[in-house]
């Protein structure tokens, strides 16, 4: 993959991340697959020079990442916004010790939660653990500023965030890209006052933090990274980010402070820019972050009451805030149409369980993946989802509430090794007598299609020990164990009834692999339409390659699967494999 | 030189690829090129969209509503969900293919379609770019014989350019099926 000829190329924002990273020089890199930031660590794992790996959690990949670097060699974290929270315990205290060689983490923030439980901002874990926050608006920036960050973090012996949001992330720009740096590995010493987090020494360390913070001010006054651009002075906008970008396309004239870095903050450059420009407003997305940390300043600024809190920013937003006359005509013939939501793929082994648990009326504790995708009717399959791992403890509680309730958690093999094996300790440990259901489709399916421990292939492809989550299950001792096949939907009914009735927690492992990572595709299905009463029940299960017109159900045969779960539905036999001829 | 181009459709028909190929032809002739698109949980049979701009300087890479000269729609209804972004009489490219949302009683898909867009002033071209990629043996080739369609509209770069952005997109077995979709479509 080494390139050396300075040559134009277009990059996804996480191949431009990957590439950064490569570049600056990173041996060891570590993250979970989470949109939008799960490219970043598949496209680095294609250079071979650096050991990329795919984690149980976000926990674990940051102090693998971070371990590496006290180590001496240089190593990067990669996660999404939600991803943080669960690396945050990590975060909070490796800024007092610091690292050895350059420690990168890259976050992506999902605005508008184009494929999120929420839009938290990643900024306020910057001011909050006091990390230097890079702020890249596009491709070059990324790859430029990811790079940047190693030099950075060894400069200043701090880990460094880089802050990526979907529009960074999943758009493309031209980059182009160098040539790798080498660094030898740094030597590990022993060095307890610095990498042991005792009291004592952790009191010494946050002196030395604020210490490194003074320095770290000065750097940020003088980085090119914060940029001022006088144009017409009649409005002053401090942005970072893709809004850069976007406001450089639909307001060129305006003056700009672009902020490279979101955390510190140049204060000396901002009180500069204030002074030449009549008006200041800050524009920035979701949160009022650097606004509040501008105003208790005493500079007066306007941010949020022009700008939504709520939501991603567009170039639209932007025009209509600042400049509406730039508003332009359009036409819009979308009023009446149908929606188009994203729905379970046909063939999915998910889709029998939820009717099952439907007709068994159960309350459903989901968790995060695909099988959200089964919240909303006909499959109407959740009660709740959280955050990762949630649905086991959630179900707990609720069992707590209410004894009488039939509950059951939910969850996919991922999301289980991530956050799962706690609380099924936990059911097991205080005898809550809840149902866990693993649905095990043999990948971190939402995102793409990542390996985990339970496949038994790491992220290089290589061949594992493979995670045995029925040894597991009975290792914590749970009472109840039982391993099924998603598409046998009476035994699964059989199974789920006996295991609900005993009232000790429970453990079943459904099996069914994800139909995007089938091989080969079975024969498809077809109604016979002397046996079809159109009693409707086939359409409750929410499968796309079933249509129902006016007088007749139809199987769309390009997209049916032949997974044969409608057949297992139907009371009156009439789906039919077809005939091959 | 600058425009921007909107392509839409469903999750799983090669939007990505078909901008990519976009993409580096206009990268070949000296451009710069901006370009989103969506990933995640729009893939699972969703409604997708992916905005590119280009030009000498191409900074946001989301278009404005009211912007974009040109639409490739890879089904018929999404061309009328996405018109926003379309400047007033834009060209649009639409595959004559219908593809009904699951739940949706067939009855409410939109009849029509190529006729509303002429009604409202855009240039339509429509395509039965599915139809013919089940000809050539794989339908995922569709997103092929509709960019043919397109190159033949789009003033910016020859056959040759074009073909050579698709060598650069795609490589072994399935490379030749491309090229043979994009000729098919550009006949």
């Amino acid at each position: 993959m080494e390139m050396h000829r300075a040559e134009k190329r277009i990059m996804l924002g996480n191949e431009a991340f990957a590439r950064g990273a490569y570049e600056g020089g990173v041996e060891v890199a570590a993250g979970y697959p989470g949109t939008p930031s799960t490219e970043i660590l598949q496209f680095l794992s294609h250079y071979r020079e650096v050991h990329s790996r795919w984690s149980p959690n976000e926990k674990v990949a940051f102090e693998v990442a971070s371990g590496a670097a006290i180590g001496g060699k240089r190593a990067l974290a990669t996660m999404k916004h939600v991803g943080l929270n669960v690396a945050s315990d990590a975060l909070m205290t490796l800024v007092y010790t610091g690292i050895n060689a350059g420690f990168v983490f890259i976050v992506a923030d999902d605005p508008s939660m184009h494929s999120s439980q929420n839009e938290q901002d990643s900024r306020n874990y910057a001011f909050f653990a006091k990390v230097p926050a890079l702020e890249p608006a596009n491709s070059a920036e990324a790859l430029l500023f990811t790079r940047l960050a190693f030099q950075l973090s060894e400069e200043f012996d701090l880990p460094v965030m880089v802050r990526s949001t979907t529009r960074v992330s999943h758009s493309r720009g031209v980059v182009i890209p160098g040539v790798r740096e080498t660094h030898p590995v740094r030597p590990y010493r022993k060095a307890a006052e610095k990498y042991v987090m005792i009291p004592a020494f952790a009191r010494k360390s946050r002196v030395v933090l604020q210490e490194k913070l003074k320095m770290l001010q000065e750097w940020v006054e003088e980085t090119p990274l914060n940029r001022i651009e006088i144009r017409d002075t009649s409005l002053g906008v401090i942005t970072g980010g893709v809004l850069y970008d976007y406001l450089r396309e639909v307001l060129p004239s305006l003056s700009v402070l672009k902020l490279g870095v979101g955390y510190p903050l140049p204060r000396k450059k901002i009180e500069a820019f204030a002074e030449k420009v009549e008006k200041l407003v800050v524009l920035e997305e979701i949160d009022p972050v650097w606004e509040r940390e501008i105003k208790s300043w005493g500079i007066p600024v306007r941010g949020k009451e022009i700008f939504p809190e709520i939501g991603e920013i567009t170039p639209d937003t932007i025009v209509e805030r600042l400049s509406p006359e730039k508003k332009r005509e359009y036409i819009d013939l979308s009023t009446y149409l149908p929606p188009r939501p994203p729905v379970l793929c046909a063939g999915c082994p998910h889709r029998g369980i939820f009717t099952i648990l439907r007709e068994l009326e159960a309350t459903v504790c989901g968790d995060i993946g695909c099988y959200t995708l089964g919240t909303l009717p006909p499959l109407s399959a959740m009660d709740t989802c959280l955050c990762m791992g949630a649905s086991i403890s959630l179900a707990e509680g609720i069992k707590l509430a209410h004894q009488e309730l039939p509950v059951v958690a939910v969850l996919g093999d991922s999301t289980f090794v991530h956050a799962g094996i706690p609380p099924l300790i936990d059911a097991v440990y205080n005898k809550t007598p809840i149902v866990v259901l693993v649905l095990d489709n043999g990948t971190t399916a939402m995102t793409g299609g990542q390996d985990h421990p339970g496949t038994g292939k790491t992220l290089l492809g290589e061949e594992t020990v493979r995670l045995d989550f029925v040894a597991l299950a009975q290792a914590i001792g749970v009472p109840f164990v039982a391993r099924l096949d998603a598409y046998h939907l009476a035994h699964i009914r059989e199974t789920l009834q006996k295991a609900l009735a005993a009232r000790i927690p429970a453990f079943l492992i459904v099996e069914g692999l994800c139909q995007l990572k089938k091989k080969e595709r079975a024969v498809p299905l077809t109604v016979e339409d002397q046996w079809c009463l159109l009693c409707g029940l086939c359409n409750t299960l929410g499968c796309p390659a079933l249509l129902k017109e006016e007088e007749m159900v139809h199987i769309t045969p390009e997209r049916c699967a032949g997974c044969g779960v409608c057949a297992q539905v139907c009371p009156f036999c009439a789906m039919r494999e077809v005939e091959v001829r | 030189m600058k425009g921007s181009m909107v392509l839409c459709g469903v999750g799983g028909m090669g939007i990505l690829k078909a901008s990519e190929v976009i993409a580096e032809m206009l990268i070949a002739q000296g451009l710069f090129v901006r370009q989103s698109e969506v990933h995640g949980m729009a893939q699972r049979g969703g409604t997708v969209i992916t905005h590119l701009r280009f030009g000498e300087e191409a900074y946001s890479p989301l278009l404005m509503r009211g912007e974009a000269e040109y639409m490739i729609a890879f089904e018929s209804m999404e061309a009328l969900r996405y018109t926003p972004y379309l400047k007033l009489g834009a060209t649009v490219v639409v595959n004559s293919f219908c593809l009904h949302p699951p739940g949706v009683n067939s009855h409410r898909y939109p009849t029509n379609i190529p006729e509303t867009l002429q009604q409202a002033g855009f240039q339509v071209t429509v395509i039965p770019a599915t139809e013919k990629s089940l000809k050539l043996g794989d339908v995922r080739v569709a997103n092929m014989v509709l960019l043919g369609a397109f190159s033949r509209i789009f003033p910016i770069g020859n056959k040759e350019d074009w073909e050579n952005a698709i060598h650069k997109t795609f490589s072994g077995e399935v490379l030749e099926l491309n090229l043979s979709a994009f000729r098919e479509g550009r006949a």
